[in-house]
């Protein structure tokens, strides 16, 4: 027995453990789901380390597992989600919404609310209600107690000793009160209803079966809509909250079928291209003029030079973005205050759509040009003299040696990285959600979307920041959308830069 | 006469190359110039003059929350935010980060460019590009994830500066492809005759491969360094409390609730943040430029 198969046998032994105790822990839970992964995930364990020849899934097993974790399983979900209505008023799982439900009160007789004052002595608490007919009535109990019903009695005074505790406390303790029920003489029963009253609260659905709920006092019957994800009449009213459900390929059909969502979706997708095409198309633009400029040898400095255009792209991104949020605001930024100095009218600079758009562009320029410039700059070293030398001697002049060897050489080994950079740019929600925030506002839009929303940041703000609520649903469909964009692009580039070529991958 | 003439030419060209170069560098770095000046100077609008008649260090001292007397009203000023933790913050965050990927990915990437096995060249393309899928969107996910994690172990829960290292954990396959890049480089002879020797498959991986690969190994941890230092998305869903957030978020919040009046201190803030990222980046800028550009694109 080697030294690695004992460390090996510790390992598995180790794992073993731990599997049993989280699966214990997470059945007990009742989270049968993460049961199933964790399970699934020490089988795929114990297979990669007990079969002899998978050493190298046993080299890859810490990348992999985390990867499965924190980029496959979330990825699962948000494709999952894409095809539910999960949003603001239908978080919750049918089964959750059902007890929720069946948990709720209403109050049937609005004479029977009562004021109350709670006493505590140690562990015992004193009630003290006045019912409507100005009679007291007192029960005594602790919140630790089995029995869930209290009878209260006509009794003379409350508690000489104490003072009754503040509604604060009352109310801090009332998850507790609120299973109680406490019994009048007169046969009535009294719940916790707020934190100085209680009243006749009793239950406003019976279950008739696990989808089918009875409303007492109207004799509704309320179904469970799997399609709405909302209980419903057959009078078509809901109760809210709704659940979630699987609504297949709606989400898919409200973008292309809801006129509000259909014109700010297009919207934004062609304001995203637009984006993303003139960021790479001026980048790359800046950085090869730049690069020509400075591939001279005469010029002295040079070094300085490289270093110096090289400043904007070394800062990280959030900071420059929100330093020029604030050199461009309307009001008090520097820019419209030198404006100011030279007798020009203030701009817009972030509040105007037109304007935005050029900030947004123009401030992605600056972070981004270095990088096509240090990109080509190694371009530029790597073309061979003597190509030069040989078109000057055919009589090339500069313009000609340019067009004929120095774009051509540049442009294909730029290629996949333009489409790389294009790809980021497809994506870049920092670049836009710090600087303007998509804003300004579209009119008229029902969804919240700006001028300058790119389609990331657009689903950002469908998810995470709407006025009527969250939409994770569509959000994450659109998602889904992008994805499929940025895939067949990362395919395109993988194909282009040889990597798709069985000898290039070595 | 005419040597002399195009000697002259040449040198008007280059000082007009020189001069051109110049005012775009000033241009460029205008920003950079601007928030320096700001950094320094007692006017603390947004518009404030470029260059001040008078510099001061209060808001450095504001930052380094060293209290000082107000120039206007003579009061006492101490600073109530945690800016420099928020720093720190990041900075213990982003090195835990490259330290843990850097474990992770190294020996997947030796696997991938030794092992010759069924499905390689599908599993690299497929990791690379469901890398591909917006963080932003599995936002949801991440944070029941660690919500649901946080129930057993609330060290690893959200708001926690663990569970967002763990989440982080999910982006190994860029840094698999990097490292793969560079073991490819390194010939095979040289294993095989460690294994001739009777070294097994891991210890020629440790003994061998890891101390040639201590170079690329720096580089891909500084580059994870950098691009979790400037993270943005990821803290700002998953963590919450104000003692808890990185650099990044905080600054945000801090320049977001208004610009007046803190304009100075977010310049001294934005100049601590800049240059440790700065400096690193410069050190490992000819291997970000060169091996490294498949899809280096900043995030």
């Amino acid at each position: 027995m080697t030294k690695i198969n004992f460390s090996l046998g510790l390992f598995l032994t180790a794992l073993s453990l731990l599997a049993g105790v989280s699966v214990y822990f997470l059945i007990s839970g009742g989270y049968f789901i993460v049961t199933g992964i964790v399970a699934l995930l020490f089988l795929g364990t114990l297979f990669i380390f007990l079969k002899k020849d998978l050493l190298h899934y046993r080299f890859m097993y810490p990348g992999l597992v985390t990867f499965f974790l924190f980029m496959i399983l979330p990825i699962c979900f948000s494709i999952y989600v894409g095809f539910t209505n999960l949003s603001t008023g239908h978080f919750l799982s049918p089964q959750q919404v059902h007890r929720l439900l069946l948990e709720e009160k209403w109050l049937a007789d609005t004479s029977s609310v009562s004021p109350f004052l709670l006493y505590k002595n140690n562990d015992q608490y004193t009630i003290v209600v006045k019912t409507a007919d100005a009679v007291s009535y007192q029960g005594t109990f602790s919140l630790s107690q089995e029995d869930s019903s209290v009878s209260l009695d006509i009794t003379g005074n409350p508690p000489q000793s104490l003072s009754p505790l503040p509604t604060a406390e009352v109310f801090a303790e009332r998850k507790e009160l609120e299973r109680f029920e406490w019994q009048l003489p007169s046969g009535k029963t009294l719940r916790y209803f707020r934190s100085d009253q209680l009243a006749d609260l009793r239950p406003r659905f019976k279950e008739v079966s696990s989808s089918e709920l009875l409303e007492i006092e109207s004799q509704v019957l309320f179904k469970a809509d799997p399609e709405k994800g909302q209980y419903r009449s057959s009078e078509g009213d809901s109760l809210a909250p709704g659940f979630y459900v699987n609504i297949g390929l709606q989400n898919f059909k409200t973008i292309w079928t809801s006129p509000h969502i259909r014109s700010s979706f297009f919207k934004v997708s062609l304001w995203t291209l637009i984006w993303a095409t003139v960021s790479v198309l001026s980048t790359f633009c800046l950085g090869m003029i730049l690069a020509l400029f400075l591939n001279d040898q005469k010029l002295k400095g040079k070094r300085l030079y490289r270093v110096l255009l090289v400043v904007p792209y070394s800062i990280p991104f959030f900071i420059s973005a929100l330093i020029f949020k604030g050199m461009l605001n309307q009001d008090f930024g520097v820019l419209n205050e030198g404006l100011k100095h030279l007798g020009a009218p203030a701009i817009p600079w972030l509040t105007d759509p037109f304007w935005a758009k050029i900030s947004a562009l123009t401030v992605n320029l600056w972070l981004g040009f270095p990088y096509m410039f240090l990109l080509i700059t190694g371009i530029l070293q790597s073309i061979p003299k003597s190509l030069y030398e040989a078109a000057s001697i055919d009589g090339a002049n500069r313009w000609q040696s340019f067009r004929r060897i120095t774009l051509p050489m540049i442009l294909s080994a730029i290629t996949p990285l333009l489409i790389g950079s294009f790809a980021f740019n497809l994506n870049n929600f920092v670049g836009i959600y710090l600087l303007t925030g998509g804003g300004p506002p579209i009119k008229n839009a029902i969804t919240p979307v700006g001028e300058t929303d790119i389609l990331i940041s657009y689903t950002y703000r469908l998810a995470f920041e709407g006025s009527q609520g969250q939409d994770f649903g569509l959000a994450s469909s659109i998602s889904l959308f992008i994805f499929v964009i940025i895939a067949l692009l990362t395919l395109v580039n993988f194909k282009l830069s040889g990597m798709m070529n069985p000898q290039e991958v070595r | 006469m005419s040597a002399s003439y195009q000697h002259r030419r040449q040198a008007m060209v280059q000082l007009s190359k020189h001069l051109l170069l110049m005012t775009f560098i000033l241009l460029i770095l205008f920003p950079v110039l601007y928030i320096f000046s700001m950094s320094l100077n007692p006017n603390v609008g947004i518009g404030a003059d470029f260059i001040p008649e008078s510099w001061t260090l209060n808001h450095w001292r504001f930052l380094f929350g060293i209290p000082f007397s107000d120039p206007v009203t003579g009061k006492e000023v101490l600073s109530s935010f945690p800016i420099l933790k928020w720093f720190f913050n990041s900075l213990k965050i982003s090195a835990i980060s490259a330290l843990l990927m850097l474990t992770l990915s190294t020996t997947s990437a030796y696997a991938i460019s030794r092992f010759r096995f069924k499905g390689r060249q599908t599993s690299i393309l497929a990791l690379m590009i469901i890398q591909m899928f917006p963080n932003i969107m599995a936002m949801v996910a991440f944070y029941l994830m660690l919500d649901f994690i946080g129930q057993y172990l609330p060290w690893l829960g959200t708001d926690t500066h663990w569970g967002l290292i763990l989440v982080y954990m999910g982006g190994t396959p860029f840094n698999i492809w990097l490292i793969k890049g560079y073991f490819d480089t390194i010939p095979k002879s040289l294993e095989e005759s460690a294994m001739m020797d009777g070294c097994s498959h891991f210890q020629t991986f440790y003994k061998i491969i890891l101390p040639l690969c201590a170079p690329i190994l720096a580089v891909v941890g500084l580059l994870t360094f950098i691009n979790t230092f400037s993270d943005f998305i990821l803290p700002s869903i998953l963590l919450k409390s104000q003692d808890q957030l990185t650099f990044a978020v905080g600054i945000q919040i801090f320049i977001s609730e208004g610009f007046a009046g803190r304009w100075g201190p977010f310049a001294a803030a934005c100049i601590l943040g800049a240059f440790p990222i700065s400096a690193v980046f410069f050190t490992i800028q000819k291997y970000i430029v060169s091996g490294l550009s498949v899809g280096a694109t900043k995030g």
